[in-house]
């Protein structure tokens, strides 16, 4: 036991010692910050320049826009649309004339054969299709009219067909609020927190043993330390200090949530059970002791870092999948996909937090969950702590994956 | 010249020998296709096309017109096909249908609808986005029975749109429309692909560097070339790669849209082209963005003595490279803002920056010419330098660099003997 805290002791002061640690740790905040500021700030400031987001809707952001009817459609401007917005140009060279002028900000063409084919071409130097629709609106509302004869009481009919009462049947589940983006940000920022933290806090691990293991200090510390010691001692110390890293960047960023004065918008029904924070933490202890378990694994099979770095993948991959499927875990969280992915141990730390976040997972789920962590959590251990033999940690010879699971399964 | 065409041949054969040169051949062109297939799986999450029932309690759908189909936007890669729209009696007909799982949904037509507009909608899982539109569709053409069935129709389905610049301004004549859609993004893709491509292939020249320092290969090497030569060569031969890798990816894609366009018909492959304007545009700036990068990876390189500390300051070049992408909401939105007029400028920036801006807005022909005319500039003094980093640096060991170091190269301090350093 003495001999596993002088090694706890030793990981934390020489991590926190070391200038990539600290630069992760409090460089990138701040740098992120910086960056944040700069973009709020700037934001602001370009939020007035004209035809940027083209509010829909806000009659008094609406430009003058001119239109060639060559199909004899538009007879009357309707009332829903801005007076002397829309101005009639008898060819397309015209209205061009008027767009180079300046008159108009854009123009529009109706064909002649408008209403078998629709075709409507909408010219607008400022049209940027990622975020702007432009002020189209303007000329469906005109042609919609103009179809409907102007009449009044047809528009109104045919403007809104119906008004949709839903009865769902199952009433267990509950749907995903899709006009709220907290519904879908929440689990989403639990998910990557979560990726994040179990990632970096075992990569501190690999780094720690292919480091040790190049320059020949693990040699030394073997003459006097056990190999099982050894790592329960890095393990521990090294996921405190991801422990750490992640208030960090969780207190920085709060902070700036609030200096922002922005709030996350929760609806009424959607609240984040207090018993999330309980089951981020265990998932986050068992994640990591599973994934820190299998890099230090690697960081003792390979020769030196380079190598380390490019077999990282070998073992992360499980990780990376319920990444590639969040869309799948937020929007149908109840989907067998998702239940399965949420319950297999080497997805289940990421998968199923942001199950919990989306909200509504039957009780038992997390608690299977757990408990087959647990289970993988022992065995990898045990099979880590076998690779961590003098023979393997002093080898030069270099990384296969066929030398990793071989070690693994104690055949190595 | 000639010894430099001999270093740039020798890395190109070792380059293109490796493992890695493979992987990366193959793993760009996986990406893209993973992006859009994550992209069709999400579209057909919103959209179901199980059919959907409907209970006409008002009486107003005796003898139905089918709802048409939507007409399309340029913001929306297609329009889903129509469900079929199946009548029930009763509600317990189309309750039992539901239970049984034939159709997604069922919508009721209120007896008071005429007054009250009401119409229920019945589901166990929420039917898809389509089912919404289509029924609203349904009911609104519906209600217009009295109009000529193609007017009626044209003023449910509204209009196909198709936005275009105007001819008489840079990148003049573009159009969008449903059509183009995925064009849209290609510029993007492309730079990404271009900017993946610069960093694993300069990122190799650098561990090249190291290695050959490490084990002192360039010490012989130096007795036959010159620093000059050994830099341009080397730089030469990463282009030759990285232009290979090109090369592989256009005819990937070009087999894709041969294949999957003209013998599986799929629609958009049929449609999928890029302004060549903008082609060029991206490459004229991809290559000295190569030489600048792969110049100055390999003075890092000659500079460092370990291949892991070499790692470490990759990160140097890596933060202002992605940097766009960090921003990329900012420029996408605010494509003529102060910032991203500063990226496009700036050369470490340039490349991606305008990758983006090609895509979503006119960009001023002075920015381009102003911009490309700095990175060429950036790109000759990132070689100059790097062939002093070379000459001073390759037989440096056992010390870290500093930014002091980096400093002093530059403005010819390093000539004298290193302080303290050991000296091969």
């Amino acid at each position: 036991m003495g001999k596993i805290w002088l090694v706890l002791r030793h990981e934390i002061r020489t991590t926190l010692g070391s200038k990539s640690f600290l630069f992760l740790t409090f460089g990138l905040p701040a740098l992120f910050s910086l960056v944040f500021l700069a973009v709020t700030a700037l934001s602001r400031g370009a939020s007035g320049i004209p035809g940027g987001a083209g509010g829909a809707g806000d009659p008094s952001r609406l430009q003058v826009e001119g239109y060639v009817d060559q199909s004899g459609l538009v007879k009357a401007i309707p009332t829903s649309v801005p007076r002397d917005i829309l101005v009639p140009y008898p060819d397309e060279a015209a209205a061009r004339e008027a767009l180079r002028a300046g008159e108009v900000a854009a123009y529009y063409v109706i064909a002649a054969d408008y209403v078998a084919s629709g075709d409507l071409l909408y010219v607008n130097p400022k049209y940027n299709f990622a975020t702007s629709r432009g002020q189209s609106w303007v000329m469906r509302q005109t042609l919609f009219a103009n179809l409907l004869g102007n009449d009044a009481e047809r528009i109104a009919r045919a403007a809104r067909p119906m008004d949709v009462k839903v009865t769902a049947l199952s009433p267990a589940q509950d749907t995903r609020d899709e006009d709220n983006p907290a519904t879908f940000f929440v689990p989403y920022i639990s998910m990557m927190l979560l990726y994040v933290v179990i990632l970096m806090a075992a990569s501190l691990l690999l780094n720690s043993v292919a480091t040790e293991k190049k320059n020949r200090v693990m040699e030394i510390l073997l003459s006097s330390v056990s190999p099982r010691q050894m790592l329960t001692g890095k393990i521990v110390g090294l996921g405190l200090l991801g422990l750490l890293q992640t208030a960090i960047w969780m207190g920085t960023g709060y902070t700036f949530l609030l200096l922002g004065g922005q709030t996350l918008q929760l609806p009424a029904g959607f609240t984040l059970p207090p018993s999330i924070l309980i089951w981020g933490f265990v998932f986050f202890l068992l994640g990591y002791a599973v994934y820190a378990s299998l890099m230090a694994g690697l960081g003792a099979l390979v020769p030196n870092l380079r190598e380390a770095s490019q077999a990282v993948i070998l073992v992360i991959w499980p990780l990376i999948i319920p990444l590639m499927l969040s869309s799948i875990l937020i929007e149908k969280p109840h989907d067998p996909l998702a239940t399965v992915l949420s319950i297999f141990p080497l997805t289940a730390p990421i998968a199923m937090i942001t199950r919990l976040a989306a909200g509504g997972v039957p009780w038992w789920q997390p608690l299977l969950a757990v408990g087959l962590l647990v289970i993988t959590a022992l065995i990898i251990i045990r099979a880590v702590a076998n690779t961590f033999r003098a023979q393997t940690l002093l080898s030069g010879q270099p990384f296969t994956v066929g030398r990793y699971w071989a070690a693994l399964l104690g055949r190595g | 010249m000639h010894r430099s065409w001999l270093v740039a041949q020798y890395e190109y054969k070792r380059l293109a020998s490796q493992k890695s040169f493979i992987l990366v051949l193959l793993s760009v062109p996986l990406l893209i296709s993973l992006i859009i297939g994550l992209g069709v799986v999400m579209e057909r999450l919103e959209n179901n096309d199980a059919p959907v029932g409907y209970v006409d309690k008002a009486g107003l759908l005796a003898d139905p017109i089918a709802a048409p189909q939507r007409a399309s936007a340029p913001d929306s890669p297609g329009v889903p096909g129509l469900v079929t729209l199946l009548p029930f009696q009763t509600e317990e007909e189309a309750r039992q249908a539901l239970e049984s799982r034939r159709i997604q949904a069922y919508y009721v037509v209120a007896e008071d609808y005429l007054k009250t507009n009401r119409v229920d909608l019945v589901y166990i899982e929420p039917p898809g986005e389509n089912v919404n539109r289509q029924f609203w569709d349904f009911m609104q053409i519906n209600r217009l029975s009295e109009l000529p069935p193609e007017i009626a129709r044209r003023a449910v389905a509204g209009s196909n749109l198709t936005v275009r610049w105007p001819e008489d301004m840079p990148g003049g004549g573009r159009e969008f429309s449903q059509r183009t859609f995925i064009n849209n993004f290609l510029p993007m893709i492309a730079g990404l692909a271009l900017i993946i491509l610069l960093f694993i292939s300069s990122g190799y020249l650098m561990q090249v560097v190291v290695e050959e320092k490490e084990n002192r290969t360039i010490e012989i090497l130096v007795t036959s070339v010159t620093p000059n030569q050994l830099i341009g060569g080397k730089v030469l031969g990463i282009i030759g790669v990285a232009l290979t890798q090109v090369v592989a990816w256009i005819v990937f894609l070009a087999l894709v849209v041969f294949i999957g366009g003209d013998y599986l018909g799929v629609g958009f492959l049929r449609n999928l082209w890029v302004d060549p304007r903008t082609l060029l545009t991206l490459v004229a700036f991809a290559l000295p963005s190569y030489v600048m990068i792969a110049a100055l990876m390999a003075s890092v390189g000659a500079l460092v003595s370990e291949a892991q500390e070499a790692q470490q300051t990759t990160g140097l070049f890596a933060l202002p490279i992605w940097a766009p992408y960090w921003l990329l909401a900012l420029i996408i939105e605010y494509p003529d803002s102060p910032v991203s007029i500063g990226l496009t400028l700036f050369p470490l920036t340039a490349l991606s920056t305008l990758s983006f801006r090609l895509a979503m807005a006119p960009v001023p022909t002075w920015q381009i010419a102003l911009s490309l005319t700095l990175l060429i500039l950036c790109a000759v003094g990132a070689v100059w330098l790097a062939g002093r980093a070379f000459r001073f640096g390759m037989v440096r060991y056992g010390q870290g660099l500093r930014w002091r170091d980096l400093v002093a190269l530059g403005t010819g301090q390093l000539a004298r003997p290193l302080p303290g350093g050991q000296h091969g």
